[in-house]
């Protein structure tokens, strides 16, 4: 575990003893990334700045469920910031951006992201990612980091639902597959 | 749909993660993990695998009235650090988060780079390089001892809100930090120094820049947020 991972768990740990102090520390470290995250998914500035307040209430009330062997305390505070995130998303009508998607070229996008993983967890489910066809894996990166729906990456990659859908669900039975090895 | 196969559950739960099960479904699977402790174990385990993708993601900045309104929606007492809390969280942060070598290595490279237009060797100089918490580095810091001069060296330009300025402070552990005067957010300045903070630059171990009202802050401390450090050294 790197040193910032151990510097968040004591800030988290510290802001489950309500400790205010802490707790700002952790949102001057994390809030950027944590921002990011929900600015790829919401693409509106409003929109993230909304996901991530609401993030953080809740990182703060639920500090207290966080520990070590829940994964690294970045990937902890990203699902809530994920699923705040894809709340608001959903709530939208959201106009889609239609440009199409090739699925075979998406990795040049998310393809260096692979070296700016900092945990251990991440570099082993990066190594499985790659375990994938280029389709699997990235209809899956689609998924996760901008939060697109089974009817999204079907329309925007102009393939059949059910093979998206089948794509995606093998995809992640590989990945755990693979992590289990 | 049987919610006891293994298989469907770790399905569900992979999907639920990923955000690929939605709506309707969605809800009816939130509800059924309230219920049963096994189910949410399986979601936790597949939250901490694809949680950690999120590492990856390139940090964006965030605009500060969000910590405002944030302090203010969660109750809490202190809009402001304390004087102490300024300090101190300027020397954790350091401690913590800066990668000193890396500073270092970048003072002495300009150090270096600096020196080959110098005319002479310099010596009994005092340099900082004050980076983000991001340890992107915005001012170089050159106490020039025998001139008697501060030279404020521009890394890369900032930008400031209006009716805003940037005021560089010296510390030395355990004092309180000693203004150094404003400095600008992207104009290379010159500046003369007092043989009394010439004699405090040579104890003081970090700089920092705080966000203060235009004219400098108004108690002679820092009180507004702090979003640069650096380490001195000594060239």
């Amino acid at each position: 575990m790197t040193s910032d991972q151990l510097s968040l768990q004591t800030l988290l740990a510290a802001s489950a003893r309500k400790d205010e102090q802490a707790f700002a520390k952790l949102y001057s470290l994390a809030s950027a990334n944590l921002y990011a995250v929900a600015l790829r998914i919401l693409k509106k500035e409003a929109m993230a700045q909304d996901a991530l307040q609401e993030a953080f209430v809740q990182i703060w009330h639920r500090a207290v469920d966080f520990h070590s062997d829940k994964g690294s305390p970045m990937a902890w505070m990203a699902t809530i910031v994920r699923y705040r995130s894809l709340d608001i998303l959903r709530k939208q009508k959201r106009l889609v951006n239609v440009a199409g998607i090739d699925l075979e070229q998406v990795d040049t996008e998310l393809g260096p992201l692979g070296k700016l993983l900092e945990s251990d967890m991440a570099h082993e489910l990066w190594r499985c990612l790659q375990e994938l066809n280029d389709k699997q894996r990235n209809a899956i990166l689609l998924a996760f980091y901008e939060g697109l729906t089974h009817d999204e990456l079907a329309e925007r990659t102009t393939t059949a639902l059910g093979t998206i859908k089948s794509w995606i669900r093998r995809g992640l039975q590989s990945v755990k597959g693979c992590l289990e090895r | 749909m049987n919610y006891q196969d293994p298989e469907l559950r770790q399905a569900l739960a992979a999907e639920y993660v990923l955000g690929t099960l939605q709506g309707r479904a969605r809800k009816r699977f939130e509800r059924l993990a309230e219920q049963d402790a096994r189910l949410r174990q399986i979601i936790s385990n597949w939250e901490q695998k694809l949680g950690s993708l999120s590492e990856g993601i390139a940090p964006v900045d965030v605009p500060e009235h969000i910590w405002s309104s944030l302090q203010k929606r969660l109750g809490f007492t202190t809009t402001k650090q304390s004087e102490t809390g300024v300090i101190g969280s300027i020397w954790n942060s350091l401690m913590l988060w800066r990668s000193l070598t890396t500073v270092v290595t970048i003072a002495l490279m300009f150090a270096a780079y600096l020196n080959l237009f110098a005319p002479k060797l310099v010596v009994n100089q005092y340099i900082a390089v004050l980076q983000t918490e991001q340890q992107q580095a915005s001012w170089l810091i050159k106490s020039d001892l025998q001139n008697k001069r501060m030279i404020v060296h521009i890394v890369n330009e900032q930008t400031i809100p209006i009716g805003k300025a940037f005021e560089l402070w010296m510390i030395k552990e355990g004092d309180k930090p000693i203004s150094l005067g404003l400095i600008s957010p992207n104009q290379p300045q010159n500046l003369p120094l007092s043989d009394e903070l010439l004699a405090k630059i040579k104890q003081a171990s970090v700089m920092a820049v705080s966000i203060e009202p235009a004219g400098g802050s108004p108690t002679g401390q820092p009180t507004g947020p702090v979003p640069y450090t650096g380490k001195v050294t000594q060239l």
